[in-house]
């Protein structure tokens, strides 16, 4: 048996060969904008290595299984076909439609229609090229590479992926879905998706994303992603993950917000493994307002881990937080969800609350609030639950010929709706319920 | 339609109902009085298949079947339908998708097909204005946030809607103001068939001047003690339960 700091140890140099092999075959191709800063980012992940349970913020979650394996770089050449791509599509009317397969951008099956003006949405070295002005003040500025190992191992290995730039005053009225199928064919391979979403000032957009799969086998998708809010600005950020059983993710995500600007973001966790998004949000700007909301069901041997860091650091502003988490099996749930709120903050209001349903013995959940509040006029409140599901309301539903089964997926599905609920795309409401239902069939 | 013989009834080890027997047919309404923890919402709860309670010995036959051995949801398609003492709140799930769902369960164990929208909603106008229930509680989660008065109302509601064959009410006029009285006797009485029967729990004579019985049953201590028309709720009205207690103490003696 090998020590896990002898994995730990090899895991990280494996990181290391694959990026000295990578860079010397000249990669990524056509030059690179980011020679510098990737050094700088492998040079943090060799110094950070990979977090372990000892660390307070991965107590409840253990790498090991990423750690253990050695996946490679080169995603699989994989085929689609239309008919297939149909499946995962939701929306029906014209929409901006980004389609990764492996995590690689494919422009081909991509749908693009017509930008209004000062519209970027483009491949992220190609904007380095073409819009080196308005990328170039952003990316890598907000995410913590610097700390945080699997934000620096993106970093280092970051090519595929998306920039999005709103200019003022544009109200992108399509919805922008990042259609993500994982096709590994067997290879185990690793993914670095970088996004980069700029929105000017009074801009708004959606954005969905969505995380499918094609072969049920391992695969690693380490994806960090940069949010600018600009004054006025507000996005809508809408993700429904639903990877392979036997897949690996670790999502970072930083927010940054400006004045009188408003994000909502609702993440639904039902796929993978192990699962860890770590959500970070600046409200940085008076008056803006953050609402984040979000469902995750853990099955069979699913982990999935939830941190958020919502950090108040100017007067006035708003955060509002709702997770809730349905455990069975041996599913394992963990939320951490932190509210730092800066002495200058004053007149936050910050409200947060993590509702979990456990349905069976072996399931686990771990939840843990924290509050940070060193301002004095501000409301704050958070609120963890752990429950069984309610015998009486059983009883209620079967006394009025509901069948057993229906009624445990009616409480379940209504205990899951208010995340669900909170998707404000009233055209995909039917084919989120349906997938929802679905799955709580497949728990009973 | 109902019979139950000798039923003996514990609860994590109380023995609660303690040798049962009512006869009950069709086009009947019973009413059952009895003081506080005598033992009636446990018969109503055996009756609709609580879980929790270990019957001991005895029978119950309802339209000549075993009810004991059915689970809740069929004694529901069956028949039985029990307004609740205290009705569940059940955040989430709203009054239309819940009603809908247990009116299709109850249609298609009937050999009926399932109701669509249209026909659901001018069904569903049609009772809530039996029992003067505003539309907008069809966009409401099942009783969550409605008044003490509402949940009781609601009750009556779902009463009409699934038709059943035997109701039990469980103190259904607790709680309700002398309008809310009237509007929930006067759903139960025009539901009155020669094809139903009714189980009314209450504590008060009052309720019996509106749901008039042709029986009136005393439980006391888990047994029946005492059954006559309507005129013994009258005579409970003016003495109590305390004559009972004392022919219950004395015949205990003996
Ligand atoms: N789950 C339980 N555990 C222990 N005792 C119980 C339980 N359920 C009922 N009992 C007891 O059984 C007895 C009968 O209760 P029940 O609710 O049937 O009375 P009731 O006649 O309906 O009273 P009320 O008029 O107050 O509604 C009471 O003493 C009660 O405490
Ligand atoms: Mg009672």
């Amino acid at each position: 048996m090998k020590t896990a700091q002898k994995e730990y140890q090899e895991a990280k140099e494996w990181y290391l060969k694959l990026f000295q092999q990578w860079r010397s075959q000249g990669q990524p191709p056509n030059g690179d904008p980011l020679s510098a800063l990737r050094e700088n980012a492998i040079k943090r992940f060799a110094e950070l290595g990979f977090p372990h349970i000892r660390m307070e913020e991965w107590k409840y979650t253990s790498v090991e299984p990423i750690v253990r394996r050695r996946f490679s770089l080169e995603a699989p050449p994989a085929q689609v076909d239309a008919e297939t791509l149909a499946r995962f599509r939701y929306f029906e009317q014209t929409s901006i439609v980004l389609v990764f397969l492996n995590g690689r951008f494919q422009p081909e099956w991509s749908v693009i229609p017509r930008l209004p003006q000062g519209v970027i949405i483009s491949d992220l070295l190609q904007a380095f090229k073409q819009h080196e002005a308005l990328i170039k003040p952003h990316f890598a500025r907000y995410l913590a590479y610097k700390d945080e190992a699997f934000a620096a191992l993106n970093t280092a290995f970051a090519w595929q992926g998306i920039f999005v730039y709103l200019p003022s005053n544009i109200v992108l009225e399509q919805p922008i879905h990042l259609l993500n199928l994982a096709h590994p064919g067997g290879q185990e391979f690793a993914a670095n998706p970088r996004y980069l979403f700029v929105l000017g000032a009074n801009s708004q957009a959606t954005i969905l994303e969505t995380h499918n799969f094609l072969n049920d086998s391992a695969y690693f998708y380490n994806q960090a992603s940069e949010i600018v809010l600009q004054d006025g600005a507000r996005l809508q950020h809408i993700k429904i993950q639903d990877d392979s059983r036997q897949s690996f993710r670790v999502t970072t995500t930083r927010v940054v917000q400006k004045n009188n600007s408003h994000y909502h973001a609702v993440s639904i966790d039902l796929g993978g493994l192990l699962v860890r998004n770590n959500l970070t949000v600046d409200l940085d700007g008076e008056n803006s307002e953050s609402h984040l909301y979000g469902f995750y069901l853990a099955t069979e041997r699913q982990h999935i881990d939830n941190h958020t860091n919502i950090n108040h650091l100017k007067p006035y502003c708003d955060s509002n937080e709702m997770y809730k988490g349905i455990l069975t099996d041996r599913g394992r749930g963990v939320f951490s969800g932190t509210i730092y709120v800066h002495r200058n903050a004053q007149k936050t209001n910050a409200f947060q609350s993590n509702k979990n349903l456990l349905l069976s013995k072996e399931a686990e959940i771990d939840t843990k609030p924290q509050l940070k509040i060193f301002a004095d006029d501000v409301k704050c409140s958070h609120g963890a639950t752990i429950g069984q599901l309610d015998e009486d309301a059983l009883f209620y539903l079967r006394q009025r010929g509901i069948e057993e089964t229906e009624a445990h997926v009616m409480l379940r599905y209504a205990f899951a709706a208010d995340v669900f609920d909170k998707i404000g795309l009233p055209e995909i409401k039917e084919k989120l319920d349906n997938l929802l239902k679905e799955r709580l069939e497949k728990t009973l | 339609m109902l019979t139950i013989k000798n039923l003996r009834v514990a609860v994590e080890g109380n023995e609660i109902l303690k040798g049962i027997n009512l006869e009950i047919k069709a086009g009947e309404t019973h009413a059952i009085m009895g003081p506080n923890g005598s033992g009636k919402s446990t018969l109503a709860n055996v009756l609709a298949g609580k879980e929790g309670y270990e019957v001991l010995e005895g029978e119950v036959r309802f339209k000549g079947k075993n009810l004991l051995e059915m689970p809740p949801e069929e004694r529901a398609r069956e028949g039985i339908f029990l307004a609740f003492q205290y009705p569940v709140e059940i955040p989430g799930v709203s009054m239309a998708t819940f009603l809908r769902t247990a009116l299709n369960a109850v249609r298609e164990h009937r050999g009926e097909p399932p109701v669509d929208a249209r026909t659901f909603l001018n069904l569903l106008r049609e009772k809530m204005q039996l029992v003067e229930m505003d539309e907008k509680f069809l966009n409401r989660s099942v009783n969550e946030g409605f008044s003490g008065g509402e949940k009781k109302r609601n009750e009556i509601l779902q009463m009409a809607v699934l038709d059943p064959s035997l109701a039990i009410l469980d103190e259904t006029d607790s709680g309700l103001d002398i309008d809310a009285l009237r509007i929930v006797a006067n759903g139960v009485n025009q539901l009155r068939r020669k094809d139903n029967a009714f189980i009314v729990i209450t504590h008060y004579q009052r309720l019996l001047d509106y749901i008039v019985p042709d029986y009136v049953h005393v439980l006391f201590d888990g047994r029946i003690v005492e059954s006559g028309d309507k005129e013994l709720a009258l005579h409970l009205e003016e003495h109590g339960y305390d004559w009972l207690k004392k022919e219950q103490t004395s015949a205990q003696t003996l």
